[in-house]
């Protein structure tokens, strides 16, 4: 049993599924059709966390099972659809707890995130190789932060938004399950890593589901929380970035080839810190009732 | 209270550029035998004046060169020889951390220090260790430092010094210190040249104006994000009625300082002493409630009310300025105090150009 309550986020594979006991799990598949069973394996012994489901088609494509109602979902697709097949799928998704991911990579997804948000399903945008077009990503920050009508969250921005707080730096990789001080990676082999990248690039803390529990010892766990300090020792495009405490140098690695980061994380830092000064304000104006 | 500014040795194993105890050729280191006396002399003094405390400053030179053996003479003594008076006894530390160890957190933690005060520069070349002045290896272990202190809980913050080079990108400068410390806690100062300047990194009072002035908008739409930044947030501060003032600004660090030197040697602060301008005696020599009654320590207050009704008179930044730091004042000819200072000038100006139109504030 972990003692830092960490969620493990492994591969669909009940072998190792069953090692685990008393954990919060999110498993990854890509197998819609076994959603609903390793749902119901992991509950033998664990908790789901989430179900991440990752498809090849569009999201319009998708046959939504019954049995995916049982457990929390996160379905990850390279784009939307057609939008009237998508209207078919809507119906299918609205019951269900369920948060749909777009590739950032496709033009149209900046503006079908706006609709399915509008439509009541939750959503957000993942990044991976491709470009980011920073000026449409823009523009759906706006739509998240300045909603005119209640509408379903757009993540990572939902988050940071909710989660900012002035004084302190916050890591969005959480909405997909990849922080370190919420969620570690297992492979088959028991092969434990900080992050999903370093899991595939064989980066490995340790081997054996049983260390976990002294993982707050564990060196390069450690040493991990304290690599951004390393970005601080000259100026660099991050440490100088006026969005850092809500962005990390997430973009980083982007920074040459597709730049832009900078501009948008600032304007949503400024948003984040709106939000937060309304909120304040507003908790300064409840009327204090007397206890009941 | 008194602040004791305690230089045990003016040794240090970084060779930052604009700083004078790199020239210096034979840097002297405090005995054992002296740190006793002064325990027993901080004692008797607390014991004299029931209400007052010390606020006890470990400066240097780099302090974490002195070997464990100092700080645990240190501890001793306190235990030993202020075992009534210690709980008023309030010790902090200005030092690089580039020399931090698990030890010195023992240390710290047994003199009650629960957050230390340090330097930071990004920029290369400035800050450093060895005769290239090597910024990569002097942050590395300035890093290796501040891991540790944030592994034990112990609180930092930082002393940023304003050079030429910093006046090249001031906003990509500024955001990299915020950034570091997203809580605030950081001050920047004016670097203060005063021989030669091989690296031509002084600047003039107006540069450090508008260095701060290109700055201040930025922090003050945001200063809640960065809330405690000097000598912005002090301003603010004192426009809202709260005194926060600084020695320079304080116009009585006359009644409130004692430097203490690795010989024992007394002044009014680390400045008069490396200046050679005030000397109060020698600790071992004297007691603290003697050097503390110093007669020298009169022409502070006699230049506070020269200032007052000749140089000052009718200014109205007078309450947080009083003319300045005395030793910034000292005339060499006439050999005394009795003026304002050159920082006169960029005070009204930061305060007029910028302050007060962006916040809305007068004083
Ligand atoms: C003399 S050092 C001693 C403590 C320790 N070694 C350190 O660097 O923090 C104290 C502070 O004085 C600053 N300092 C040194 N020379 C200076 C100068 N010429 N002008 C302004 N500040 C200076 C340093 O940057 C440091 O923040
Ligand atoms: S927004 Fe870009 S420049 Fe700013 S911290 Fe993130 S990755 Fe770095
Ligand atoms: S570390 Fe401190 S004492 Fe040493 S050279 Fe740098 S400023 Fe001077
Ligand atoms: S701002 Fe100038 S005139 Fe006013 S108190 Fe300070 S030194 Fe004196």
């Amino acid at each position: 049993m972990n003692k830092m309550k960490h969620i493990l986020v492994c591969e669909d594979n009940e072998e190792l599924i069953r090692k685990f006991s008393f954990e919060a799990i999110v498993v990854k598949t890509k197998n819609p059709e076994h959603v609903g069973h390793i749902g119901r394996v992991v509950e033998e012994t664990n908790k789901v966390h989430c179900i991440e489901l990752t498809i090849e088609d569009n999201l319009s494509g998708l046959n939504p099972l019954d049995d995916w109602k049982e457990v929390p979902l996160h379905i990850k697709a390279p784009r939307m659809g057609h939008f009237l097949d998508f209207v078919r799928v809507r119906h299918l998704l609205a019951p269900l707890s369920v948060r749909v991911f777009l590739n950032s990579g496709y033009e149209e997804t900046y503006t079908d995130l706006q609709l399915m948000s509008s439509l009541g399903i939750n959503c957000g945008l993942y990044f991976d190789e491709n470009p980011i077009n920073w000026k449409e990503c823009t523009d759906l920050m706006d739509f998240v932060v300045y909603p005119k009508v209640p509408r379903a969250t757009v993540e990572p921005f939902h988050y940071i938004i909710t989660e900012y707080q002035p004084k302190e730096t916050i890591n969005f990789s959480g909405v997909y399950f990849n922080n370190p001080e919420k969620y570690l990676h297992i492979d088959k082999n028991e092969n434990v890593a900080l992050t999903a990248e370093n899991l595939t690039a064989g980066k490995y803390l340790f081997n054996g589901v049983e260390q976990i529990q002294n993982i707050a010892e564990n060196k390069a766990y450690k040493a991990y929380f304290q690599t951004w300090k390393k970005k601080f020792h000259k100026i660099s495009a991050c440490s100088a970035c006026p969005a850092w405490r809500i962005c990390g140098g997430f973009f980083e690695n982007r920074l040459e080839s597709n730049p832009g980061c900078r501009e948008a994380f600032s304007e949503l830092i400024d948003a984040a810190d709106l939000h937060y000064n309304n909120k304040e304000k507003e908790n300064e104006k409840q009327p204090q009732l007397c206890q009941l | 209270m008194p602040t004791v500014i305690f230089k045990p040795t003016e040794k240090c194993n970084a060779r930052c550029t604009y700083c004078d105890v790199v020239s210096l050729r034979e840097p002297k280191t405090m005995e054992v035998s002296l740190l006793k006396e002064i325990f027993i002399k901080m004692d008797a003094y607390l014991k004299e004046f029931p209400e007052e405390k010390f606020e006890f400053v470990w400066h240097g030179g780099e302090p974490l060169l002195l070997g464990n053996e100092f700080f645990e003479a240190a501890i001793e003594y306190q235990e030993d020889f202020c075992a009534e008076t210690k709980d008023r006894i309030n010790h902090c530390i200005q030092t690089n951390l580039t020399l931090l160890k698990p030890e010195h957190i023992g240390f710290f933690q047994k003199l009650g220090i629960n957050s230390v005060g340090t330097s930071y520069e990004p920029i290369e070349g400035i800050r450093g260790i060895g005769k290239k002045v090597n910024s990569e290896l002097y942050n590395d272990k300035f890093f290796h430092g501040i891991n540790l202190l944030e592994n034990n809980n112990i609180g930092w913050g930082f002393i940023y010094v304003v050079t030429r080079k910093s006046l090249e990108d001031p906003v990509a400068l500024f955001h990299t210190l915020a950034n570091l410390k997203p809580d605030g806690g950081f001050m920047m100062n004016a670097v203060l040249i005063y021989g030669d300047d091989p690296d031509n990194l002084a600047i003039t009072p107006m540069e450090y104006v508008d260095f701060l002035g290109t700055l201040f908008p930025l922090w003050w739409q945001h200063r809640h994000r960065w809330p405690e930044v000097d000598p912005f947030s002090s301003l603010v501060k004192n426009a809202e009625g709260h005194n926060s003032l600084g020695c320079v600004d304080s116009g009585s660090c006359g009644y409130e300082h004692i430097y203490i030197g690795p010989n024992g040697e007394a002044s009014q602060c680390g400045r008069s002493a490396d200046w050679g301008l005030i000397s109060y005696g020698n600790v071992k020599d004297r007691s603290l409630q003697e050097i503390m009654k110093d007669p020298k320590r009169e022409m502070f207050f006699e230049r506070q009310e020269y200032l007052m009704h000749n140089d000052c008179m009718d200014c109205r930044f007078w309450k947080i300025c009083h003319g300045g730091c005395p030793l910034d004042a000292y005339d060499e000819k006439e050999k005394n105090f009795d003026r304002k200072t050159f920082w006169c000038e960029l005070k009204s100006v930061f305060i007029e150009k910028y302050f007060e139109p962006i916040t809305g504030y007068s004083f």
